[in-house]
């Protein structure tokens, strides 16, 4: 198996395995029966008068994409590229630093806490504090990639233990480190980066949409004003910069894109911090009753708004992570080479890129347009985007699988040969997704869905910071509970697909 | 005076897997000692166990590894520069990882110059032939300056010219040194000592002066 992709390093044969193993098939009649009843309890209404005449003209707008404000635009592109890069270069050095004490449970208890919070909270969260000035932006993308990065750095690390130097005495740790760990899992850990900084850039272009001069400012204007053609235009110029990453992304051309960037993200003057902001961000509860009425308050909170942020979030998440694995499952033999040729295959993977290309935040704010708010738009928007990821590495996976029996036709191969072999590692990759639905599940809320998100929005937007921050905080608690529920699902998974690839000889 | 000594001692990976039984030994201090035996023969597991004899600690040593341990992203420069990687201070070792040092360059290069090949100093090791990376490891060896040195069959891959002329080189640069080999003939040209391995005992251990080519080829029948 190919050691090249990136989710690969994370999915290896369990070192960890407990006395269970629930098995990827019950597991998965779990998962179809949790996700009908989420589907009973979900808002599926279609609430606009006429879908279809919208829908029509969204098509339309595809047939004519127009780049008729690029000239307007040239900043944004320059920012959201910008902001990415900043962002994405900044937690690689911190990650890089801090991977080595990745072993100390107060860098991952760190690292889980703040890759927990969305960037889109953060960036919320830190417009109150330092306005749109360029380090909201910055730091909002930052913070939670740095989080993410160390996690996934100090992974491909341990995975790489090379032989040691010839000496009795181990070299200091950090010497170890820099001389030894990092250069033999250098070439994982560039290819992993690059991904992430085509996250990055779909990171920054939603932060638009929050009101920070990116593309997704654009993309909103467009959207909420009809003009389709301007979206399609825009979405294209998008997917066309992620689409040719792999040409304009040069390790020698990096430290000018760096200074480049550091100029084009904007003013760094006028730095000013709220005086209040600090006290704002407690209830008053605290500052008359102390710890005792900060409990109370919080409580009281927590199961109120929180409680049916916490459910819708869960219904929704569930709902689309069912739809997500479907769409997968059907979609994974766009690029595998046991169902489709050399071009079949380059289209399919194009397909995959764009539709993983547009963000999820956009593409639920396109269907909500179309569809009206309900839960409908976000389920689409998440199946969509999640599903060509797990497609992609599904497919990817797919095609290092030997067969040892002869060709079969296309359906038999499907469902006797290639499906139940991979079936293991698909289901891990989906739970690798999962975290990932729950996150942005919460965050669709910002589109009028009653998840967590949307009490987080109202809170801002009534200036009441102790509420948002106390909300903000649930969502962590929660993501951080999905994250230990996912890993355990994921290591009993692995147990087996482990046992499934590799015939004990 | 001895380094190490072994009294009935028994090697291998844990107590069920045993490669040599009831081995007693002494290293010599300036002694050149080589050992000899047939693949699969418990020759590495000797020379680990003697790489880790507790007492050895006073001694300072180095172990070349037969499948090398260099780091093939790294240049020449950095790989060689890790045989004092565990000797010179942290701050001192990050410096050079970035910004070689001049000092350091001036102490490796007459090193890659004896071993021919100084123009790869700063070649990334990945792109060096077979022959080419197992000098940058004696190169190691010889770098770090240790006293004792332990290698696995540090001439594989090089010609007779060439593990003749590095042998020598070895041999000269350690106060003492303990090498697993597979050539009789430079065994009894080059070492004080040889142990010879055969069906997991220490078979012989003798002066190679009282040896003769015959005896040592019964080894490998």
């Amino acid at each position: 198996m190919s050691h090249n992709h990136p989710i690969f390093t994370k999915l290896d044969p369990d070192k960890n395995t407990g006395p269970y193993n629930i098995g990827p098939y019950k597991l998965s009649l779990i998962i179809v029966l949790l996700s009908l009843f989420c589907l009973l309890l979900a808002d599926l209404s279609v609430t606009t008068i006429n879908p279809l005449a919208e829908l029509k003209r969204l098509i339309a707008g595809a047939f004519s994409p127009s780049l008729s404000a690029i000239d307007v635009m040239f900043d944004a592109i320059g920012k959201t590229i910008s902001y990415a890069l900043l962002a994405v270069s900044i937690s690689a050095i911190i990650s890089f630093l801090l991977a080595p004490y990745f072993n100390y449970k107060w860098v991952r208890i760190l690292c889980t806490l703040i890759r927990s919070i969305h960037e889109i909270f953060w960036a919320l969260l830190l417009l109150q504090i330092f306005g749109l000035h360029p380090l909201t932006g910055l730091l909002a993308i930052t913070i939670p990639y740095t989080g993410v990065l160390t996690k996934i750095y100090a992974e491909i690390i341990e995975e790489n233990q090379p032989a040691l130097v010839g000496s009795r005495q181990q070299p200091h740790r950090f010497s170890n480190y820099f001389y030894i760990q990092l250069p033999s899992a250098w070439a994982t850990i560039v290819h992993y980066t690059r991904y992430r900084f085509e996250c990055a850039l779909r990171s920054s272009t939603v932060l638009g949409f929050i009101g920070l001069p990116t593309l997704g400012y654009y993309l909103e204007v467009s959207l909420l004003e009809g003009q389709y053609s301007n979206v399609w235009g825009i979405l294209s110029l998008l997917v066309f910069i992620i689409v040719t990453m792999r040409w304009w992304m040069r390790k020698t051309l990096l430290p000018f894109y760096i200074i480049g960037a550091i100029f084009t993200i904007g003013d760094w003057h006028n730095f000013v911090i709220s005086r209040y902001i600090f006290s704002d961000m407690l209830p008053n509860t605290w500052h008359d009753q102390g710890l005792q009425g900060l409990i109370h308050w919080f409580s009281q909170l927590a199961l109120s708004e929180g409680l049916t942020g916490i459910i819708n979030t869960l219904v929704l998440s569930q709902v689309a992570l069912f739809f997500t694995g479907l769409l997968a499952l059907l979609g994974y033999p766009l690029i595998c080479r046991h169902f489709t040729n050399y071009h079949g295959r380059a289209i399919g993977t194009l397909l995959l890129t764009i539709t993983r290309s547009v963000p999820e935040y956009l593409l639920a704010l396109i269907c909500l347009i179309i569809f009206g708010p309900s839960m409908l738009p976000a389920i689409i928007a998440l199946a969509l985007h999640n599903a060509a990821i797990v497609a992609q590495l599904t497919g990817v996976y797919a095609n290092h699988l030997q067969l040892n029996t002869r060709q079969l036709p296309a359906v038999e191969n499907y469902f006797y040969q290639i499906t139940p072999q991979l079936y293991g590692q698909f289901l891990a990759f989906l739970f690798y997704r999962w975290e990932v639905i729950i996150r942005e599940t919460a965050i669709l809320g910002l589109l009028g869905i009653y998840t967590l998100g949307f009490y987080i929005d109202s809170a801002f937007q009534d200036i009441r910071l102790d509420k948002a921050l106390a909300l903000i905080i649930l969502t962590a608690l929660l993501n951080i509970a999905i994250d230990g529920i996912s890993s355990w699902v994921r290591s009993k998974v692995r147990r087996d697909s482990a046992d499934r690839l590799t015939p004990i000889m | 005076m001895s380094i190490i000594e072994l009294n009935n001692s028994q090697i291998g990976h844990s107590q069920y897997n045993v490669a040599l039984r009831d081995v007693s030994l002494t290293i010599y201090r300036g002694e050149k000692t080589a050992i000899l035996g047939q693949s699969g023969g418990g020759k590495t597991a000797l020379l680990q166990h003697l790489f880790h004899f507790p007492n050895l600690d006073q001694e300072s040593a180095f172990y070349m590894q037969q499948d090398l341990g260099l780091i093939e992203q790294l240049t020449v420069f950095h790989n060689v520069y890790m045989g004092r990687l565990s000797q010179l201070p942290t701050w001192y070792n990050l410096l050079n990882l970035f910004i070689p040092q001049t000092k350091m360059r001036h102490a490796i290069l007459p090193i890659l110059q004896k071993l021919g090949i100084a123009e790869k100093e700063n070649t990334v090791v990945k792109q060096l032939s077979g022959g080419q990376q197992q000098r940058v490891i004696v190169a190691r060896a010889l770098f770090s300056r240790t006293a004792t040195l332990f290698a696995d069959e540090p001439i594989t891959g090089l010609d007779q010219k060439q593990s003749n002329d590095v042998l020598t080189l070895l041999l000269n640069s350690f106060q003492t040194s303990v090498i697993v080999l597979h050539d009789v003939e430079l065994a009894l040209q080059h070492f004080d000592r040889i142990i010879g391995l055969k069906n997991g005992k220490v078979y012989l251990n003798e002066l190679s002066q009282n040896l003769t080519a015959a005896q040592l080829h019964y080894l490998y029948q």
